[in-house]
């Protein structure tokens, strides 16, 4: 007995120190930022399933953050806060439920469970002891009186455990700023903080200086307390004094801007140009709030460490000047951006030779240096001079050559496209250095003085080829020979001149095809990277993707890419092909781009028919229709191409078919939100985007159903029936055909994050024999579809397990939605119906 | 609520009794099971006649209630605050100029918005949820439209509303109560058929 207590108050203690540990080691947040992460960490995003506002990068999550952020700025109470947002949201949004209603049960029921546990323990220990004291049968009255206590103590802890239960609802769910066990120090300190600002505002600096001490005494890791307290000590005319504050805000939270710019100026005044200018560029590179953007801007800090910094290099640049035998850059105690620096001041003083020899004599010692080489180059390009600026061309060509993703040369080769009348090729640059994780803010500032987007954007006339050589190229591995297009031609144009009398008539009515957005602004990709489908973590297993195969080149192309791009022109097994997804008809299409003696590549015209893409080639621009792969109009008109088969399945089935395939990469040199569909509950809400063409009421418009067509005749199997069915066999155009059906792949077109769309599964549609042997095919136990005569297992691309023989031949098909396959093919016959 | 009251083995004590003759211990667990049981018939009960969570997404704390604020900067600069409008039907329109749903809905707002020019009954307000004023600056010159579009304190307002995705449009009624929600596009008859729905009466 004595052992068991021991081992009974063992567990006490343990429990106890747990939960004091729990409650003390969350400590308070120590700025506002980290107030409002740990805030949005607190609710749920409201349109994604599993993920909090923090997590999430759906808009929606985005505008909750910002606005979380805005109120705590305003010093607003986590009360409020979450008061806000459950008004707007609903409690569903809260993730510490409310300690009243129906959620309170989430508090109580713990308690209730544990407390009854603890009661069924306590009866069972006290009548084990019975033995022990009564020997032999014992009176049925003692039982009795044992049974009745045990009951009385049963009752007695649940109800216990049923009011501590309601307790810990009451305390924990209606959490107010001053009523939870970790609060307490935030809330204080952050009194004491708004004393300050108040007395601040009230001119009152020594009450203010006091209130931030007492707020450091209280925490003394408060960053906002120790930037403000060594802020004011600067200003107090002791910026010596204010340098540990401002060193210690940095060390506890290096992101905090007001510290670095706060740094900044006191090392300015410190006459440290050179730390002034490292924590500017740290404060640019933190996404600095407007607030503190004012600041920077009334402090007039950039442009007084501009100036110092333009001073001291040039200072240092007169010195070697005037040595005699100067020293090789290496040798100097000049770091790369200084030699930089020099050189824009030296030319800023207008010795532009000078600062040419300057950067010269540095590339002796760096001659590979990228920076050093763009900037080189800069200095010829914006001379002006078309002579200098070819020359300049030169310099950022050899840059971007060593380094493909150099910032500066990015920027300043886009500017000297644009300037020699390649816009194009600019917006190019452009789009690469769009896509760098950082990008320095003199490039983004040059860009906007120059307001170089909007003129290369206007500039647009002549659609760059597959064929530029851009910066984007050189970053492509993986790319086996890139067939080149054929050269653009000189012809009447079906994309800007679609009504013009010379035009040949169009096989559609023109006024079917609806403007949408201008044409290329949902960008094509010509020729992207591809990854070895086994290095691919990005992709989730039901993830959506293309699947195509050519000469044995089996490619898949994810939806989460093909819903912002649409076309994807590139060379699989040799072949030159297009690939194509509409999102608004759900269809997925892939053709040989080679027409007669052209090789075509195609865009984006911006324009739908029947709600579906309408592509131009860039050769001529005729129109073509990405659902029938013919030119409707234009200079092409008539012109047909082949189809090559395109199966939607789960990333998982390519994977587990090709695991030697490869994948469209992330890497497209453009920033979407890959991931997000743009399409939220698309294929839900049986409304088709734009359809102006004829309805057929056999099937609801947003059917998902797979589509085949040979010249005028046209069959449609619904999907709905082949998930029912999982094998169709059917005749089509006098071929004896199998549909398939396997479930486990998510719709790109519900949630608005496309991982987590509901399950629509895949379909293919294949030959049904192999060598002449007609198959019995039916779903197989462990997933695929299994040949009754040879015991052969398919999946779902069609492709025997193991060594199981020749794979199915595939057929052309259209996964897509029942209203464009109606309308395009007006008289199919429907499946199953 | 006894429940030991007939003769049988003690529970700790089975050992010196021939398994299968223990009625006592068979009925203590029924009674320890009985409550438990009890109270998981009565959450699933309670958890089953509430709403799915999609239904509660559909509806809105906020219809029914007054219309939170909206004020900010509209566009054309100049300043916007929806109280301004007390005493005549508003349509409240989240929106994004790349939103292809949204470009859709777009003419039914037009549509609407012409329709109630005359009679100067109705009116709309445009809110930028997460856009850039250029983009949006574009979209209405392709598109058309001439109501107010706020861009700054958009933002704001699109969480006070629980707006969780575009197209999403709020009707607010001539008292300042917003009577109606819809998640995605709208329509020029569908906005009609609810304010006729509603100015007729309960």
């Amino acid at each position: 007995m004595r052992w068991r207590a021991v081992g009974w108050m063992a567990a006490a203690v343990v429990a106890a120190a747990a939960f004091v540990y729990g409650a003390v080691d969350e400590g308070p947040p120590k700025t506002n930022a980290d107030r409002a992460r740990a805030l949005a960490e607190d609710f749920a995003c409201p349109v994604c399933a599993g993920q909090s506002v923090a997590e999430s990068d759906v808009p929606v999550a985005r505008e909750i953050r910002r606005q979380i952020a805005v109120w705590v700025d305003e010093g607003r109470s986590d009360a409020y806060i979450r008061d806000e947002l459950v008004a707007a949201y609903d409690v569903d949004i809260d993730y510490n439920p409310s300690g009243s209603g129906i959620t309170s049960l989430v508090w109580i029921l713990p308690v209730l469970a544990g407390g009854g546990i603890a009661a069924v323990l306590v009866v069972m220990l006290r009548s084990g002891r019975g033995p022990a004291d009564a020997q032999g049968p014992r009176p049925a009255v003692g039982r009795r009186r044992r049974g009745r206590n045990a009951a009385a103590w049963t009752v007695a802890v649940v109800v216990v455990a049923g009011a501590a239960g309601l307790l810990v609802a009451r305390s924990s769910g209606s959490r107010s700023a001053d009523g939870s066990v970790t609060g307490e120090i935030r809330v204080t300190t952050r009194e004491l903080i708004f004393e300050a600002q108040s007395r601040l505002g009230a001119g009152d600096m020594a009450g203010a200086i006091a209130a931030y001490d007492e707020a450091l005494e209280l925490q003394p890791s408060n960053v906002e307390a120790l930037t403000y307290r060594g802020w004011l000590t600067s200003r107090r005319g002791a910026p010596a004094e204010a340098v540990p504050y401002l060193d210690d805000a940095i060390a506890v939270d290096p992101d905090y801007p007001d510290a670095r710019l706060f740094r900044a100026i006191v090392a300015l005044e410190e006459g440290d140009s050179a730390r002034a200018a490292t924590e500017l560029a740290v404060f640019d590179s933190l996404d600095p709030p407007p607030y503190a953007e004012e600041l920077m801007a009334q402090s007039q800090v950039r442009e007084r460490v501009a100036a110092a910094r333009n001073a001291a290099a040039l200072l240092e640049v007169d010195a070697l000047a005037n040595l005699d035998e100067r020293p090789a850059f290496s040798e100097t105690a000049l770091s790369v951006p200084d030699a930089l620096v020099a050189a824009e001041a030296l030319a800023g003083r207008g010795d532009l030779l000078e600062a040419v020899q300057f950067l010269d004599w540095a590339l002796e010692s760096r001659p590979d240096d990228p920076d050093l080489l763009a900037g080189r180059g800069w200095l010829l390009v914006r001379s002006g001079d078309p002579e200098l600026l070819a020359l300049g061309v030169e310099y950022l060509d050899t840059a971007l050559a060593v380094d493909s993703s150099n910032a500066r040369g990015l920027v300043y080769r886009a500017f000297a496209r644009w300037q020699q009348g390649n816009a194009g090729g600019a917006r190019t640059d452009l789009s690469a250095f769009d896509a760098l994780q950082y990008r320095p803010p003199d490039l983004v500032r040059l860009i906007e003085d120059q307001g170089m987007r909007d003129a290369i954007g206007e500039a647009a006339t002549a659609p760059t080829t597959a064929a530029a050589g851009t910066a984007a190229d050189s970053m492509l591995d993986f790319v086996a020979e890139p067939i080149e297009s054929t050269p653009r031609e000189d012809v009447l144009s079906a994309l800007r001149d679609p009504f013009h009398p010379d035009q040949p008539e169009p096989l559609i009515d023109l006024a079917d095809i609806r403007e949408v957005v201008p044409p290329d602004a949902i960008p094509a990709l010509e020729d992207p990277a591809f990854e070895p489908v086994a290095e691919v973590q990005w992709l989730a297993e039901v993830e959506p993707v293309l699947a195509l195969e050519v000469n044995g080149d089996a490619r898949a192309y994810p939806l989460r890419i093909m819903t912002w791009h649409e076309l994807v022109n590139g060379t699989v097994g040799g072949v030159p092909v297009t690939v194509s997804y509409c999102p608004l008809c759900n269809s997925a299409v892939a053709y040989d781009r080679r027409a007669g003696d052209r090789i075509l590549d195609f865009g984006t015209s911006g324009a739908l028919l029947n709600s579906s893409l309408v592509m131009y080639d860039r050769q001529t621009e005729s129109l073509w229709s990405h659902y029938t792969g013919q030119a409707v109009a234009g200079h092409l008109v008539g012109t047909e191409l082949d189809l090559i088969p395109v199966q939607t399945v789960s990333f998982e089935a390519f994977l587990a078919s090709h695991p030697d395939g490869r994948v469209l990469s992330l890497d497209t040199g453009h920033f979407r939100r890959y991931g997000q569909n743009p399409y939220e509950f698309y294929d839900s809400n049986n409304r088709p985007f734009l359809f102006g063409g004829p309805t057929d009421d056999r099937l609801e418009p947003i059917t998902r159903v797979v589509a085949l067509r040979d010249g005028a005749e046209g069959v449609v199997i619904p999907n709905d029936v082949l998930a029912e069915r999982r094998v169709v066999p059917f005749t089509f155009a006098g071929r004896e055909l199998v549909a398939l059906f396997e479930p486990g792949t998510a719709s790109a077109l519900d949630n608005p994050l496309i991982a987590e769309g509901r399950d629509v599964g895949a379909t293919g549609v294949f030959v049904r024999s192999v060598d002449g042997q007609l198959l019995d095919l039916s779903a197989a136990d462990g997933g695929g579809f299994i040949d009754a005569a040879s015991g052969v297992v398919y999946d779902i691309l069609g492709r025997p397990s193991g060594t199981g023989g020749a794979a199915l031949e595939t057929v052309e098909h259209l996964d897509t939605f029942w209203f464009a396959a109606a309308a395009f093919y007006p008289d199919a016959e429907i499946i199953g119906r | 609520m006894s429940t030991t009251d007939q003769s049988g083995p003690d529970l700790a004590t089975g050992a010196s009794h021939p398994p299968g003759t223990t009625p006592a211990r068979r009925r203590r667990s029924l009674w320890i099971a009985l409550p438990v049981a009890v109270v998981a018939a009565l959450l699933v009960v309670v958890l089953a006649t509430r709403d799915s969570a999609f239904e509660r997404s559909a509806s809105s704390p906020i219809v029914g209630g007054l219309a939170p604020p909206v004020v900010g900067t509209t566009m054309t600069g100049e300043s916007f605050d929806l109280d301004d409008w007390r005493g005549r039907w508003v349509i409240v329109n989240f929106f994004q100029s790349t939103c292809v749903p949204c470009i859709m809905e777009h003419p039914e707002l037009v549509a609407f918005s012409e329709r109630h020019a005359d009679a100067n009954d109705a009116e709309i307000v445009s809110l930028v949820f997460d856009d850039t004023v250029r983009n949006v600056r574009r979209f209405f010159e392709v598109n058309g439209g001439d109501w107010p579009v706020v861009v700054e304190g958009s933002g704001t307002a699109a969480i006070a509303y629980g707006v969780t995705g575009v197209p999403e449009s709020y009707l607010v009624a001539p008292s300042g109560v917003v009577v109606w929600k819809q998640l995605g596009g709208v329509t020029a008859d569908g906005i009609d058929s609810v304010i006729a729905q509603l100015a007729a009466g309960p």
